[in-house]
């Protein structure tokens, strides 16, 4: 029989029941399981948006062929400042944007081009984007190296051919011994800076190396694409003492790209689903947050235009790699299934040309990301990437 | 998730030893609340994908709070005194009151029923319940040897799951 000897009333019992149900449906709804609110926009809204950033990008060049940096759409003010890396991710995301038939693109990346090839400076065997100081650092090389490699994608035009190889051999010349990659290059002693590390510009010559191998594979790229490869999928993270681990979207660019001209290791394509399990749950929170008071306290602000593109090309990235790698196929629906909430949240989150006209200058605010009233270049350049590499997603699902 | 895990889940979920304190000794009212609960779980399991899906809910986000309510809940029941007996009543109602609820049917087992059957599969959320629920069914009335032991098993094996749960939910892409 059974061992109680107390006994409740089923009255009591009954209520506290009641009451633990209604507590814990409540609590959950309002602190675990918030709304996460994905949309799902149409091809043309999506072309829409991306449009919308590169008319901004392109009324906000300035004549030598850089863009507005930092500008704050409620006071009107122009915030200075410039950072060339951001620079040369301008121009790789209008190059995308152009490959996609985005009027205006083209004219702006070229000029932003332009630009970068006035700077070039001869840097470890190769050629790098110049910088003031004594250390100059690599992300704006590598970046347009992807930028160049767009192009050349897009076009076949060799033009800048010569100078995509110069930048690749710089890069190449800062990867040291375990495939780690120096974040700067000592221009007195016309070599890397050791022990210096960012946690971009690793991600930025992986996929930089591993589109010249794509782009050029009679020549030796491979190996140098590959050992910086396996340091981000076994080491980095522990090497450079990165906690939380990098949500690194240029690592899954890399990824996706090294798929289109081998099969990827068994560490790589781990590597792709911790990259995954990073980038899907700040998507997830992320689609969480609004505007209201509540969500402000219990989910924080909305992220910056910027770090929503960047979740967005990172898991585009893994459709994308999920589509030519066995090993990483299974990953394809979730990570089609986040981009395309990105590109919703990012469509719904930009500035359109009748809510700019509530601001001083519709010009300057309208296709931006603002936080707290700024939008920076990059806001515009990851979530034109974003929403460009969301496209396809969309037209596969119809 | 692995069947295996889903079929361990809702086992913990229910914890048939924590439910014999609580349930009636007469068997044929636990039969009708078994009963109840497992064609509840069934409606719920069904209808899994629709409740998330109206709720904006992903499945990730979903494991998360499944997996802090019944790792809090599981925590409690191990903290706690067995809980007590409800004083008996006569009739088959007593399956549905108190049986069924508050008994069996609590916020945790329907909330594990569900990611279960969307995770796992509808089947293998079944099998863990028809499991639990027969148990319950057989013990009833009956002196349930080393329960409190088997009781806090459950429980501890509810966190570990629990747990596992939540991490999957919180890394998955």
């Amino acid at each position: 029989m059974n061992e109680p000897v107390v006994t409740k009333s089923i009255g009591s019992r009954v209520r506290a029941g009641v009451a633990t149900w209604v507590a814990v449906l409540v609590v959950l709804r309002l602190f675990v399981l918030q709304p996460e609110r994905c949309e799902s926009p149409t091809v043309g809204e999506v072309e829409a948006s991306a449009a919308a950033a590169v008319n901004w990008l392109v009324r906000n060049q300035n004549r030598d062929g850089t863009w507005l940096y930092r500008y704050n759409v409620e006071t009107n003010r122009d915030l200075g400042g410039y950072n060339l890396s951001r620079h040369s991710g301008v121009t790789l995301s209008l190059y995308q944007a152009a490959a996609a038939g985005i009027p205006g693109a083209w004219e702006s990346a070229e000029r932003g081009s332009r630009y970068l090839a006035g700077r070039l400076i001869p840097a470890n065997g190769g050629r790098a984007v110049d910088e003031q100081g004594s250390e100059v650092a690599i992300g704006p090389s590598a970046l347009w190296a992807l930028a160049l490699g767009e192009r050349r994608l897009a076009t076949d035009d060799d033009a800048y051919d010569e100078v995509l190889r110069d930048l690749g051999r710089f890069l190449e010349g800062q990867i040291e011994e375990n495939g780690a990659v120096s974040e700067r290059w000592d221009r007195h002693r016309d070599r890397l800076v050791p022990g210096a590390y960012s946690p971009f510009f690793t991600g930025e010559a992986y996929f930089a190396l591993s589109r010249l191998e794509r782009l050029f594979p009679d020549e030796p790229w491979e190996s140098a694409a590959d050992r910086v490869g396996r340091y981000l999928a076994v080491e980095r993270d522990a090497a450079e003492d990165r906690f939380p681990a990098v949500s690194d979207h240029w690592a899954a660019y890399g990824l996706a790209e090294t798929a289109l001209w081998r099969a990827l290791t068994a560490d790589e394509a781990d590597y792709a689903h911790r990259l995954g399990g990073i980038f899907g749950p700040q998507i997830r929170y992320a689609s969480q947050r609004t505007e209201s008071w509540f969500t402000h306290r219990t989910r924080g602000r909305r992220t910056l235009g910027a770090g929503l593109g960047t979740l967005g090309e990172g898991t585009t990235s893994l459709w994308m790699l999920g589509g030519v790698e066995p090993a990483a196929a299974d990953l394809r629906v979730a990570a089609g299934e986040r981009s395309v909430c990105v590109a919703a949240m990012l469509i719904e989150r930009q500035i359109d040309a009748t809510e700019a006209r509530a601001f001083d200058d519709a010009r300057r605010a309208a296709g931006t990301w603002v936080q707290f009233g700024i939008t920076q270049m990059d806001d515009q350049q990851h979530a034109l990437s974003a929403l460009l590499r969301a496209t396809p997603i969309l037209e596969a699902a119809l | 998730m692995t069947w295996l895990v889903g079929v361990l889940l809702v086992l913990a979920a229910i914890n048939p030893a924590l439910r014999w304190h609580e349930l009636p000794s007469d068997r044929r009212q636990v039969a009708v609340g078994s009963g109840i609960t497992l064609a509840v779980l069934l409606f719920l399991g069904a209808g899994g994908d629709w409740i998330l899906e109206s709720l904006d809910i992903t499945v990730p986000t979903f494991r998360v709070g499944v997996g802090l309510v019944l790792v809090i809940r599981a925590i409690a029941d191990l903290l706690k005194p067995v809980p007590q007996a409800i004083a008996p009543a006569g009739g088959l109602r007593s399956g549905v009151v108190p049986a069924f609820f508050p008994v069996l049917f609590r916020p945790e087992v329907a909330l594990v029923g569900v990611l279960v059957a969307v995770d796992a599969g509808i089947g293998w959320m079944l099998a863990g319940a028809v499991l639990a629920l027969l148990d319950v069914i057989w013990w009833a009335g009956r002196p349930r040897p080393l329960v409190r032991s088997l009781a806090a098993l459950f429980s501890v094996g509810a966190v570990v799951l629990a747990i596992a749960v939540i991490v999957d939910g919180v890394f998955a892409l």
